[in-house]
């Protein structure tokens, strides 16, 4: 599946046909801040928002974009000239893999898996974790997602733990909707997580005091992991599939994260 | 015929407006065409899928069938060729609509 026809006529659109390609979305050195630049005048941020919503249709069938489309995606009400040039650099990576489209395969496999990932505290001017998810059916991508998180976490543990409880949750959709459909899968979901204390934390509650402010999705995650139907699995960072959605990543590992999601083409 | 609620005459109580043009974006719209999409797709024994609300499957024997709608927009996935004609056919008595056969584009997104 891919959005070669919508890809190239976003490119025209913005008049980037002719720019340069570049290899990675965003720059990995970089961190976007709300107030970095000169403001956008009317006109332009009208442009900085139809162009953004354009990007966003994109992301579904290119994961690859998720994150720096969310990224871009949180100025949409007071965009400033260096935000605008994050979405220039997404429409030159856009130019450069126009082709790029997700594979599906036929299998045997009938796992339902997925890789939860973190960046904790990764926003600079809130201080909120991005977080992101990737799940698979079989050795298929079906649905994944890219975004900050709604409130500020204190540790690593707690992000990635709400981490989990949101990976959780579309899991239980998919596999409803595959028990629904008639579809067999296998009985026990598969959830890798590469924090070991949000993974011991599904299994025995340990540090109380820590942790009990989480405790509606600690409870959440831990009843789905006490009834069998979900198995957190340590994974580590450097294998880490859900990395990409949730930092800039260079373009040796957005290679990675392409080939991993199954993201052919371009 | 009614009269529409909130656009009554009480003098002429069985006058109705004479409809000139259809409004289109009418809030109403919607959820009227989802009414009488699914009537119909469970008509014809169609269920609808709780976890994804435009989605119908439909199982009986070997024959399973998936229709995936978006709108005006429709895929069908069918275990069988027979079976996507035999649904054509019906809703061609309800429907005016057309056959773009193998499926190579949806919503901008392209198939191989």
């Amino acid at each position: 599946m891919s959005q070669q026809r919508y890809a190239t006529d976003v490119v025209k659109q913005t008049n980037m046909w002719n720019c340069r390609p570049v290899d990675t979305p965003n720059s990995a050195s970089e961190k976007l801040s709300l107030n970095d630049g000169e403001k956008l005048g009317e006109t332009d941020s009208t442009k900085y928002r139809s162009v953004v919503g354009a990007l966003q249709y994109l992301t579904l069938t290119r994961p690859d974009l998720s994150f720096a489309v969310n990224k871009v995606c949180q100025f949409l009400h007071s965009s400033t000239i260096v935000h605008w040039s994050a979405v220039k650099r997404i429409l030159w990576y856009v130019k450069g893999t126009l082709g790029m489209g997700l594979q599906l395969r036929s299998s045997s496999s009938t796992l339902v898996s997925a890789f939860s990932d973190v960046d904790w505290a990764g926003c600079v001017d809130d201080r909120r974790s991005t977080r992101g998810f990737a799940v698979f059916f079989g050795p298929n991508l079906v649905t994944w997602s890219a975004r900050k998180q709604p409130t500020v976490s204190r540790s690593s543990t707690e992000a990635e733990y709400k981490s989990l409880a949101n990976a959780t949750a579309e899991m239980m959709w998919i596999q409803r909707l595959l028990t629904e459909l008639g579809i067999s899968h296998s009985p026990v979901a598969w959830l890798w997580c590469d924090n070991i204390g949000a993974k011991y934390l599904s299994a025995n509650p340990v540090f109380h005091a820590r942790t009990k402010h989480i405790e509606i999705d600690f409870h959440f995650v831990r009843e789905r992991v006490a009834q069998k139907p979900l198995d957190i699995r340590f994974i580590n960072t450097s294998d880490q599939v859900a990395d990409g959605f949730t930092k800039p990543i260079s373009a040796a590992k957005l290679r990675e994260f392409r080939f991993n999601l199954n993201l052919v083409g371009g | 015929m009614r009269q529409p609620p909130g656009y009554e005459d009480k003098q002429h109580l069985t006058y109705v407006c004479k409809l000139d043009k259809a409004l289109y974006g009418l809030k109403q719209a919607p959820r009227a065409w989802y009414a009488r999409l699914c009537g119909k797709l469970v008509q014809l024994g169609f269920i609808p899928s709780k976890g994804d609300t435009s989605l119908f499957f439909y199982h009986k024997g070997d024959t399973t069938i998936f229709v995936l709608v978006y709108v005006d927009d429709i895929i069908v996935a069918s275990s069988s060729f027979a079976a996507t004609k035999a649904l054509l056919k019906d809703l061609e008595a309800d429907f005016a609509l057309k056959d773009l056969g193998d499926l190579h584009f949806f919503l901008g997104i392209e198939v191989k």
